[in-house]
Order: C-alpha cells, then sequence, then structure tokens
C-alpha cells in the first residue's frame, strides 16, 4: 500500500457500496469493496490490510460486530473502522467493536468524505500489505 | 333483560322466574356468573384473608381457587413477583386490596404478576373497594382484575414495528439522498432547472429522513431503549450555533440572541441541538407575520434554561394541556396548520427529562409563545466517574 490512501468498503447494498466508492474515489482514494464480512475477509489476506475499513453493521453471512471480532483476532495492527449504522444508536454500535468514528444513515456525502479524511488522518501510519 | 316481549307472553325477569322464596338459587346463580366472567373476581375479610377467588381470576394468577382461598393476601405479593408495570416490586401496603382495607376506592391500577403454570408475566388493570357491613365498618375488600397483556404486547409490538419499520428506510433513503447530494455537488454546470430538480428531491428526502428518524425516537422512548450519550457541552456555544444557523435562513424573521458566556452542562449535544432547532423552527413557523424570534440563556439553581421567545400566534388555550402528547397537533385544522405528526415535543420533552432537564412553555393566545428548556449544570463531581 503506497502512494494514495486505500479504503475497503464493506456494505451488503449493492447501490450504496457503489455510491460510497464513486465518491471515495473522486476524493482521489484506492477504493476496494466487499459485500460483507467473509468477503472482506477474504480481500484483505489477499490484498493487504488498507487504510481504513467502512463498515456496514448489518449484513448477510458475516455481520460488521462478527467481522470486527475476527479481523481483530487475526490481525493485531488492524486499520481503524468507521460504522455505517442504521441503529437507532449508531455510537453504542461504533463502542461494542471499538469502532474509530461512526455514520448515521442516512448521511450527507459531506459528511462521509469527512469522516474519512478524520479516520484517515487519525491513522497515518496504517499497516501495509503483509 | 329489556328485550321485547315474544309470542304476546309477558317478559319474565331471572329474579321473578326464581320468586322470592329462592335464595339457595339466587346464591348459585351469582356463582356461576362468578365462575363464568372473564375478569378476576377476589374477596378477602377483615383479616385479609381470601373468601372468594373465582375461576378466571385464580387461573390468571397461575394458581387453583383453593390454594387462594382462606390464604392470607400478604402471602402472594412476593412468591407471584408482584410489580408494578415498570417492573419496580409491589410493597405490601401498595396492593390494591391492602389499600381498599384502609377504606381507599382504588381504580385502574396497574399490577404485573408472573404465572408460573405459563411461565409468563400477566399484566392486570385492577379495580378494588372496601366492604362495609350494615354499620358502616370495614369487614373486607373486593378487587376485579383484567387481565390486560394482549393490549400491552399489541402495544409493544406496534413499537417494535415501527422501530424495524424505520430502521429498514434508513438504506433506501441513504441511497437516494447519498446520489441527489452527490450530484449536486459535482454538478457544477447542471442546468439550472435540473439543479432546482434536484433540491428538491434533496429538500423531500431530508423531510423523509426527519420523519423516519422521529418515528424511530418514539419506538425507542416507548420501548425504554432511548441511549444518550451524555458529556460536557458548552451550551452557550451550542445556542449560538443554533441561533446563527435559524437567522441566516430564516427570510422574514430576525432571530436574535445576546452574546453568551461559556456554561458547561451535562447533556447529549446533538439531542440538545435537535430540542433547540425544533423550538426555533415552532417559533418561526408559527410567527407568519414575521418578526424577531429572541433566544435567551441563563442559570437558575443547578440547571442551565434557555428561553425561545416569539409574537407569533400562540398556543389555543384549550390545546394547551395537550401539545407534550404523542401525535398531537395543537395547530390542526386552524389556519397555521403546516403540517407535520404531531411528535417533535413529545420527543424533544421526554429526551430533555431523560437528561435530568425539561422542556416547559408560556403561552397566550395571539400574542406568542416562550418555550423552556432546562439542562443539568455540569457538576464538581461530574468529570470523575
Amino acid at each position: 500500500m503506497t502512494g494514495e490512501a486505500s479504503v475497503l468498503v464493506v456494505e451488503d447494498d449493492d447501490d450504496l457500496r457503489q455510491l460510497i466508492a464513486e465518491v471515495l474515489a473522486g476524493e482521489g482514494l484506492s477504493v476496494r469493496t466487499a459485500s460483507d464480512g467473509h468477503e472482506a475477509l477474504a480481500e484483505i489476506a489477499e490484498r493487504g490490510m488498507p487504510g481504513l475499513i467502512l463498515l456496514d453493521n448489518r449484513m448477510p453471512r458475516m455481520n460488521g460486530p462478527e467481522f470486527a471480532r475476527a479481523i481483530e483476532q487475526q490481525y493485531p495492527a488492524r486499520a481503524p473502522l468507521l460504522v455505517l449504522t442504521a441503529a437507532a444508536d449508531p455510537r453504542a454500535v461504533a463502542a461494542q467493536i471499538n469502532a474509530f468514528d461512526w455514520l448515521a444513515k442516512p448521511f450527507e456525502i459531506e459528511q462521509l468524505i469527512a469522516a474519512v479524511h478524520r479516520a484517515l488522518a487519525a491513522n497515518p501510519g496504517a499497516p501495509a500489505a503483509s | 333483560m329489556n328485550s321485547p316481549p315474544q309470542s304476546g307472553r309477558p317478559a319474565v325477569t331471572p329474579t321473578e322466574r326464581l320468586g322470592p322464596e329462592s335464595d339457595g338459587h339466587r346464591l348459585r346463580e351469582l356463582e356461576a356468573i362468578l365462575e363464568s366472567l372473564v375478569d378476576g373476581v377476589f374477596v378477602i375479610d377483615g383479616e385479609a384473608r381470601f373468601t372468594v377467588a373465582n375461576w378466571s381470576g385464580s387461573v390468571m394468577h397461575g394458581l387453583r381457587p383453593e390454594a387462594v382461598l382462606g390464604r392470607s393476601l400478604y402471602d402472594f405479593p412476593a412468591a407471584l413477583r408482584m410489580r408494578h408495570f415498570d417492573g419496580r416490586p409491589l410493597q405490601e401496603d401498595e396492593h390494591p386490596l391492602a389499600r381498599a382495607l384502609t377504606g381507599e376506592v382504588v381504580r385502574n391500577f396497574e399490577k404485573l404478576v408472573f404465572n408460573k403454570e405459563t411461565g409468563r408475566d400477566v399484566y392486570f388493570r385492577v379495580n378494588t373497594s372496601p366492604v362495609r357491613d350494615a354499620n358502616g365498618d370495614l369487614v373486607g375488600a373486593v378487587e376485579i382484575a383484567r387481565d390486560v397483556t394482549a393490549f400491552h404486547e399489541l402495544d409493544a409490538l406496534k413499537d417494535e414495528f415501527v422501530g424495524v419499520a424505520a430502521h429498514e428506510f434508513k438504506t433506501p433513503i441513504a441511497i437516494i439522498k447519498g446520489y441527489v447530494g452527490e450530484l449536486l455537488r459535482t454538478g457544477a454546470d447542471l442546468p439550472e432547472a435540473r439543479r432546482r430538480m434536484l433540491e428538491a428531491i434533496a429538500r423531500g428526502t431530508t423531510r423523509l429522513s426527519n420523519l423516519v428518524q422521529d418515528l424511530l425516537d418514539i419506538s425507542q422512548l416507548h420501548l425504554g431503549q432511548m441511549n444518550l450519550f451524555i458529556e460536557r457541552v458548552d451550551l452557550a456555544e451550542l445556542v449560538e450555533r443554533v441561533a446563527s444557523a435559524a437567522a441566516l435562513s430564516a427570510r422574514r424573521h430576525e432571530v436574535r440572541v445576546q452574546p453568551l458566556q461559556p456554561i458547561s452542562v451535562r447533556a447529549d449535544a446533538d439531542r440538545v441541538k435537535k430540542t433547540l432547532e425544533m423550538l426555533v423552527d415552532n417559533a418561526i413557523r408559527y410567527s407568519p407575520n414575521g418578526g424577531e424570534i429572541y433566544v435567551e440563556l441563563h442559570v437558575a439553581d443547578d440547571h442551565a434554561i434557555v428561553t425561545i421567545i416569539d409574537h407569533g400566534v400562540g398556543i389555543p388555550r384549550d390545546r394547551q394541556p395537550r401539545i407534550f402528547e404523542r401525535f398531537y397537533r395543537a395547530h390542526a385544522d386552524t389556519p397555521y396548520d403546516t403540517g407535520g405528526m404531531g411528535v417533535s415535543l413529545f420527543i424533544g420533552r421526554a429526551v430533555m427529562r431523560q437528561m435530568g432537564g425539561d422542556l416547559w412553555f408560556d403561552t397566550e393566545e395571539r400574542s406568542g409563545s416562550r418555550f423552556y428548556l432546562s439542562v443539568p449544570l455540569w457538576g464538581r463531581d461530574d468529570g470523575r466517574s
């Protein structure tokens, strides 16, 4: 992972995943995507740890909290998590999985961009691919 | 027994049919009525021992009548885990039958009982009355208990449904809001007409999103699941931010706020901000002739109080007592009806109270309203836990 910062977008809704990927690519970020926790783990195993993981909370097969537990066990130095959630209490969701920050659905595009840049800035030493 | 006589015969009431000599029949008839009632009927004597426990009442409590008769009232509250609807244990002297035994008439008392037979909680609504002898002396008490579990569960189910539905709306709304936002953000060369269309979609989506959030809030509050994030907040900064944003967007109103000194409060900043925005929005909305809206902040005892003052239409006197009710719209069917679900004041007050603050008002019809929002001050010990 050299050069531009990379973001892994883990979201089961195709349209929302596409939207986020397009917006972040427009910001000059390198964007990878996965549609659930399993795919995200496979993606990280194959291409290494991104600088930031945007994580939907509720997904089929492997949801946000399950993915967070799995990645915590497998990678001692994981990327910060930015949780996307429609839950009534997004802060509690973020706290539960020790996420860096959260974004409540529905969000403004500007909020998405600001949250991503904030998380990346706070994690300049994001681990490169091993 | 007022049905018209049939085939020319006179109507006969049960009493007439039995005749005055049939006391034994009357008694058995009454027993049959008691045993057939859907509601529970209990009678205790002056020593608080059960002398009557009908079948419905006993079974609803997970007991057989013979297990109740002759026993003391005070044998049951702990064994049946009697509680208030909010879960607090029922103290002995709070039991409606115990209160009736002191001469009190109790109506619509709500109690929760664990039925060991079914393993489920049963919600009861109960009326009790004292029983007196011919001299007027207290000789016992009677309780009529209605099982309202089905209503209670239906109510909870409704809130859960609203909560789940609101949650499911959020992702599709996020897609619409997101793409419209992106089109507007990146569409510097959009033709003006197209831009206006997209802006209208964006506004509609924001309204839809706010409605969904209100529904979700209501279900959370009603289910007792609203979580607040309490932290140290500078209320003055929050008030100034809300007032300046309103001042910028108001076209025919002046929103004025005095320069403020910082005031630290214990609050959920997002929730206080939303409540303030709602109050300022209402002040503008119900001042149709424009004019000035004042936002003031002062400290009283251990609370900070924000006052939002308008000189608008006020609230009709007969509607004032109900404005904090769920789904109540004080201006419905008046010229000032601007729509909405009638939930924002309900949510605002419930949230402020959960924070240890409050929300209240003074108003005079046609002269305007003052809404007050109080928040607990940040105390000396607040940062230590």
